[in-house]
């Protein structure tokens, strides 16, 4: 891991009344790194995030921004960020794309130049424009707008492309990465495995509020297709387990053999046919298999 | 080098730019005082109680109340369904992500009440001047509307607190019944001495009337009574308080 952390996550949780909805969070992300957020509904990303911007007290764990608490790092810009906004536009009605980005941009102490702002977020053309009268695709731009005001060294985007269309969901993310470009550090959350695919040079899978990879696109895949076959048994020889098909590690314990394969169907048939005996035969996936099965019925169109 | 302004003024100069450009709200909160005014300020010309109440005539007696009306209504625009709305939005959660603090939030959205309800103030009395023609010294007309003007304080707290407590779909019934509660209780379109004297106990209590109080004082060239002042100071310190207490229940709230 790099030494210039933009962003050093430990030990996050969140509870809420009986419900652990972060469950022991570590992550770090790198100056000028772009990292998926990757999970289905539940799993944990927005609040995580919200703790990573400071607006909701984890009951355990730290975060840093650049060396600084949360709240500290917003007040000072080292960080912005575009939040779900649910069934609202997430502006204020009755002002202007410009006076808007001026105004909050105003609020920071080292901010980007509105036009600079402006002409990133693709919006010169709409400065005039009142916040009421934009198309979907248009207000996602304006909140994206107020999440670079900052000059921000950290980019934290909860969901950005729900509900937008595919043409609008291509050119948001050209802008992200031409913003990212110039060296600055994107987190983002989504439940679109090819998003996060496309998008990220790495991919931080949370599940039930903990991470369960961390890692490129590929890596996670291949993980994630190992199965677990566990069986007791007396009497076994673990360099014939070993050479069983499909195998990839063997562990034992207590009469317990637990076998990870990358085809746990080749695996079971070359175990009868050894004659080994065994009993209470058991295949399983990883967690990380229950995250992806949540996640691959909903890629985007 | 630009010119150094802190977060409050920024904040007020855009909320104000923000409600001067929709005038719909303004203009409805003023539409009841207004026509209650034009309807109600001759047919008790000669009530002999306004006299004894105020040291003054009916029509004035009534512009005082109806200007009070209208100050307190437009002060509570600072939150009630706009801020409801924000919040819904997403707006008030982005806000909580720049370095605006949330003293000067709070104080950016009380100083916007106020500053509809100097507008309100000044509506009302250019109205009831056209239409009544009282006569008062120009001095007096200033003293009442400084009265309603500053007596909206604790309405603009209020209206933050209803809009921090209510959903979109409530905020505004919820702010119109509570204002009407307080209006009528506190003796705006009926005087004091029509109600019993237990109600008239809980009527003093209440910032509507401490308010039309200093109002009524302003006009009848009479000293303020300091119990005014205290109470509409009282009531806005519990107002802001409780309303800065939901501003932060309402960040955790609103993420999880």
């Amino acid at each position: 891991m790099p030494a210039t952390a933009i962003l050093d996550v430990q030990g996050l949780r969140r509870t809420f009344g009986s419900t652990e909805a972060v469950a022991g969070v570590d992550l770090r992300v790198a100056a000028g790194e772009t990292v998926a957020l990757l999970g289905p509904n539940g799993a944990g990303k927005s609040t995580t995030l919200a703790m990573v911007l400071g607006l909701l007290s984890p009951t355990a764990g730290q975060v840093t921004i650049g060396g600084q608490a949360a709240r500290q790092a917003v007040a000072n810009g080292l960080v912005g960020a575009m939040l779900q906004s649910g069934a609202g536009s997430g502006l204020p009605p009755g002002t202007r794309v410009g006076e808007l980005v001026g105004f909050v941009a105003s609020l920071y102490p080292a901010p980007l130049s509105p036009p600079a702002v402006l002409r990133h977020a693709g919006l010169l053309s709409l400065a005039d424009r009142k916040v009421d009268h934009l198309s979907g695709g248009e207000l996602q731009r304006v909140r994206f707008a107020l999440a670079i005001c900052p000059d921000p060294r950290l980019l934290i985007l909860d969901e950005p492309t729900v509900g937008l269309d595919v043409p609008s969901r291509r050119s948001f993310w050209e802008t992200v990465r031409t913003f990212a470009a110039e060296g600055r550090a994107v987190l983002f959350a989504t439940h679109y495995l090819a998003e996060a695919a496309e998008t990220a040079g790495r991919v931080v899978v949370l599940h039930k509020g903990h991470v369960v990879a961390d890692g490129t696109v590929d890596e996670i895949r291949r993980t994630a297709a190992i199965r677990r076959v566990r069986f007791h048994a007396a009497d076994t020889d673990a360099g014939a387990l070993r050479a069983l098909p499909a195998v990839q590690q063997v562990r034992q314990a207590d009469g317990v053999i637990s076998l990870d394969s990358t085809d746990s169907d080749a695996t079971v048939r070359g175990l009868v046919l050894s004659g080994t005996t065994f009993t209470d035969l058991e295949v399983s996936g990883a967690a990380l298999e229950d995250a992806f099965l949540a996640l691959t019925c909903e890629e985007p169109a | 080098m630009k010119t150094h302004r802190s977060p409050l003024a920024r904040f007020l100069a855009f909320e104000l730019r923000r409600v001067t450009r929709s005038p719909g709200v303004v203009v409805w909160t003023l539409a009841f005082p207004v026509v209650e005014y034009l309807v109600n300020f001759s047919n008790k010309a000669d009530n002999p109680g306004a006299h004894r109440w105020a040291g003054t005539t009916w029509a004035v007696y009534f512009m005082v109340s109806m200007c009070a009306w209208a100050a307190i209504a437009a002060a509570s625009n600072a939150g009630g369904a706009r801020l409801a709305a924000e919040r819904a939005s997403g707006w008030t959660t982005h806000l909580r992500l720049t370095p605006l603090p949330s003293w000067a939030y709070a104080a950016g959205k009380i100083l916007t009440g106020a500053a509809l309800a100097l507008m309100a103030a000044l509506a009302l009395s250019l109205v009831a001047g056209a239409a009544a023609r009282p006569q008062l010294p120009a001095s007096a007309w200033a003293a009442m509307i400084l009265a309603c003007w500053l007596g909206s304080l604790p309405f603009a707290a209020l209206g933050i607190l209803v809009g921090l407590e209510a959903n979109t779909s409530v905020a505004q019934p919820a702010m119109v019944g509570t204002l009407l509660v307080l209006d009528v209780l506190g003796g705006l379109l009926w005087p004091l001495p029509v109600f019993p004297n237990w109600l008239q106990d809980i009527t003093k209590v209440l910032p509507t009337y401490r308010l039309a109080d200093l109002g009524r004082a302003a006009v009848g060239g009479h000293a303020l009574n300091p119990a005014d002042i205290a109470f509409l100071v009282a009531w806005t310190v519990i107002f802001g308080a409780a309303a800065a207490w939901r501003y932060r229940a309402d960040q955790q709230r609103a993420i999880a």
